[in-house]
């Protein structure tokens, strides 16, 4: 077994991690203010992936017992700050987020032995099949059908939104398997079913987002065989198996790195557009700045909380993402608004030496107060779960 | 739970009793457009319970607790409208007279903490001379001859028997000098704001107490800057806690509210409101909480730029949730809210003073930015 790295304190930690990331990440994979918040996929994905793997710096959050570095809270925090701090690629990979995770508390031993060492060398690139065109933040009325022949599933319908599916070999999709009528809600009746994404009657369409990428697709399918061996957890007991994934998840959605970068270069513009001496411009600026001190302060004690007492985080957490995914629309809006005409250009933009893209950012801060529960359901939540509002239906 | 934290719990629980018993709102009504003064029978019972010596070391007679102790007894102020001026009378003075404990005067200095722990007589700290200021680091105030000749503004808690700890100009350096109020010299002109008063002082030759400063020159300077800091974190508190308590008692209130066969609270539009008005909430304790671990009440220094600047942004901040509260609490309670014998117009009327006492949000915004702070990285 690799040496256990939550034996170095944290400050030996964090240089280390620094040291390592300076001297082996790539310029190619870091963000620029071309690409704020740019993403791998596919290859590249793959690529970072297995060097990671190949320096002990693979899967922060897994036990050491599945291969991975089995990091207190604080480390894989630390872990997160330096990635951003280095300007790391932002990452989607659920196979190490999400699916291991879930295999830790509801697979079988078999589905740990084959799943895990693959999702470790990007053997296997995993989506996340949840959502579907009637089923998005009320993700219970999901319609994708199985039907159990023998010892098969035969699964039919439609999944949407399943980032990066095109250039993936599998997905964990909730689907339907309980008989209509069988239960009183909808929540019942679901399993959770591992779809290797290569079987026919499987058909993949991307689709163009308003950033001009084509990471989010469609999976379509048509009487798509998936052995019964891979359900996991208990047939038609799903929604707890994929509730019982978020966790931490609640906090790294509400990281502020992306606001950061696009506050960073919100400052660098007020400069350049020659408004620095502008008070109502730089009022504007001093409020985004003072928010993002504030929000970061409060999300640092959210994180310290967890670090310090070895909680999950609750329900709370989610104002995080509520707040900070707003934040980064309000920055990208400032950018824009004293850009002058330079607001409206779409693709790159030359001021001075500087090269930019204005609209790209723009474009990206959209789907984080969409995506992973809108914003209005988590205030929903929120308004239930912290003010103790009643539901709005009895 | 650590030992700081329980002697914190301890503090809140009795404050928050006190608080409940025996300083109700009724107190409080009735006072638009007139200074409301002191109520010094309840000024009198704090310094018992020993909250107006509560920063002072054992020495001066007070309980030498940190200054985290005075933000949160703000708090608890701030959520129970107790709207007497603990930051501006208690906590400031407090930090004035710590930081002249090791000046030129400690005779005096320790007849005004005696004053301060008894709570017989109000102190009064009168640094400002312009509206608008952030700081005063020149004052045209000035001492000649043991007598001062000037004029402050905005001062809160001055009633005519105070004793005032001035900022001013004594021989071409600055300087603390105390004033009696009641004494030759001075006139005050008291206006209505917020719950209670601010008070304006024009001093014409008015003699300073024993001839002596209590402070001068680059001590009284950082003394200046300790007492604003401080006076600004413990004012953030006492905002952060009239922020809770309009949205406490406004959730009360649309828990049991019922109207179209529904609570009120079951609107969703009524929810997402309340959920922002929780995360304004949120991001101004945090914004403290992060501030108040910056300071050292006690060190001599000055301030540093990265403490001032999370000062000026944890004020701007508590300032702006506590009167975005207190406006929406008051829609929140339909007509009930624009209702004078409902306590949610009071915090609303006192988030007002708090916010632009010490600096209004777009201020202390500006100064924060002036510092710079690399906020790309943690």
């Amino acid at each position: 077994m690799p040496e256990n790295r939550n034996d170095w304190s944290d400050d030996e930690f964090r240089a280390r991690f620094r040291a390592w990331l300076a001297e082996h990440y790539p310029d190619a994979w870091r963000q620029t203010d071309r690409r704020p918040f740019h993403r791998l996929r596919g290859e590249g994905l793959r690529e970072c992936m297995r060097l990671l793997h190949a320096h002990g710096w693979r899967a922060p959050a897994w036990p050491r017992e599945f291969g991975g570095m089995g990091l207190s809270f604080r480390k894989q925090w630390i872990y997160q700050q330096e990635w951003e701090r280095a300007g790391g690629a932002r990452t989607v990979e659920p196979g190490e987020t999400h699916l291991a995770p879930t295999l830790f508390r509801h697979g079988t031993a078999a589905q740990r032995t084959h799943h895990l060492p693959r999702i470790l060398r990007c053997d296997d690139l995993w989506v996340q099949g949840y959502s579907e065109p009637g089923a998005g933040s009320d993700l219970a009325s999901l319609r994708t059908r199985a039907v159990r022949v023998g010892e098969h599933f035969i699964v039919n319908g439609q999944k949407i939104w399943t980032t990066q599916a095109a250039e993936s070999t599998h997905v964990f999709a909730l689907v339907r398997t309980g008989q209509p009528g069988q239960y009183p809600k909808k929540q019942q009746g679901i399993s959770f079913l591992l779809i290797d994404l290569r079987s026919p009657g499987v058909r993949i369409r991307p689709i163009l987002n308003l950033a001009g990428e084509d990471e989010l697709c469609e999976v379509f399918f048509n009487d798509v065989r998936v052995p019964v061996a891979d359900v996991v957890g208990e047939v038609d007991e799903g929604w707890a198996v994929a509730k019982s994934l978020l966790g931490h998840e609640r906090l790294w959605l509400g990281s502020p790195a992306m606001a950061a970068r696009a506050l960073g270069i919100a400052q660098r513009l007020v400069h350049e557009c020659g408004l620095a001496a502008d008070l109502a411009v730089t009022d504007r600026l001093a409020q985004l700045q003072a928010d993002l001190h504030d929000y970061r302060a409060l999300y640092t004690r959210e994180c310290d909380r967890v670090a310090d007492l070895g909680v999950e985080p609750g329900p709370e957490a989610s104002l995080l993402k509520v707040y900070v995914t707003e934040l980064l629309q309000r920055i990208v809006q400032f950018s824009v608004d004293i850009a002058a005409e330079y607001g409206g250009q779409t693709g790159d933009l030359r001021l001075g030496d500087w090269t930019l893209d204005l609209h790209w950012p723009y474009m990206m801060a959209r789907p984080g107060t969409i995506y992973a529960g809108c914003n209005e359901v988590q205030r929903d939540i929120l308004a239930k779960t912290v003010l103790q509002l009643a539901p709005q239906r009895a | 739970m650590t030992q700081a934290e329980s002697c914190a719990h301890l503090l809140r629980d009795a404050a928050s009793d006190f608080l409940v018993d025996q300083a109700g709102t009724a107190r409080l009504r009735g006072w638009i457009a007139r200074p409301r003064p002191v109520e010094r029978r309840l000024w009198r019972q704090t310094a018992e319970l020993g909250w107006t010596g509560l920063l002072l070391r054992e020495s001066l007679g007070g309980s030498g607790l940190p200054m985290a102790d005075a933000v949160l007894l703000s708090e608890v102020a701030g959520r129970y409208l107790f709207a007497e001026p603990l930051v501006a009378c208690a906590v400031m003075p407090a930090l004035l007279l710590a930081a002249a404990d090791a000046g030129e005067n400690s005779e005096l200095t320790a007849r005004l903490a005696q004053t301060l722990v008894e709570g017989q007589r109000m102190l009064a700290v009168a640094w400002q001379e312009a509206p608008g200021e952030l700081d005063a680091e020149s004052p045209r105030c000035e001492v000649a001859g043991n007598r001062l000749t000037g004029r402050k503004c905005f001062v809160p808690g001055c009633e005519s028997d105070a004793i005032v700890l001035v900022w001013a100009r004594l021989g071409g350096e600055a300087a603390w000098v105390a004033v009696d109020a009641q004494g030759e010299g001075v006139r005050c002109i008291v206006e209505p704001a917020g719950l209670s008063s601010q008070t304006t002082l024009r001093f014409d030759q008015a003699p300073v107490l024993d001839t002596l400063a209590l402070l001068r020159g680059d001590a009284a300077r950082h003394a200046l800057q300790r007492t604003l800091a401080g006076g600004r974190l413990a004012l953030s508190g006492e905002l952060v806690g009239l922020a809770a308590g309009a949205l406490a008692q406004t959730l009360v209130h649309l828990r049991s509210r019922q109207q179209f066969d529904r609570t009120l609270g079951s609107f969703q539009t009524v929810q997402h409101r309340c959920v922002d008005l929780h995360i304004e909430i949120e991001l101004a304790r945090a914004s403290l909480q992060q501030a108040l671990a910056l300071f050292d009440a006690t060190s001599p220094a000055e301030i540093s730029p990265a403490t001032d600047a999370a000062i000026c942004a944890a004020k701007a901040r508590a300032g702006d949730a506590a009167v975005r509260v207190g406006r929406e609490a008051v829609q929140l309670h339909g007509a009930m809210g624009f209702c004078d014998e409902v306590d949610i117009g009071l915090y609303l009327r006192a988030a007002l003073h708090a916010n632009a006492w010490l600096g209004g949000p777009v201020a202390l915004r500006r100064r924060f930015a002036t510092h710079s702070i690399d906020i790309s990285h943690a």
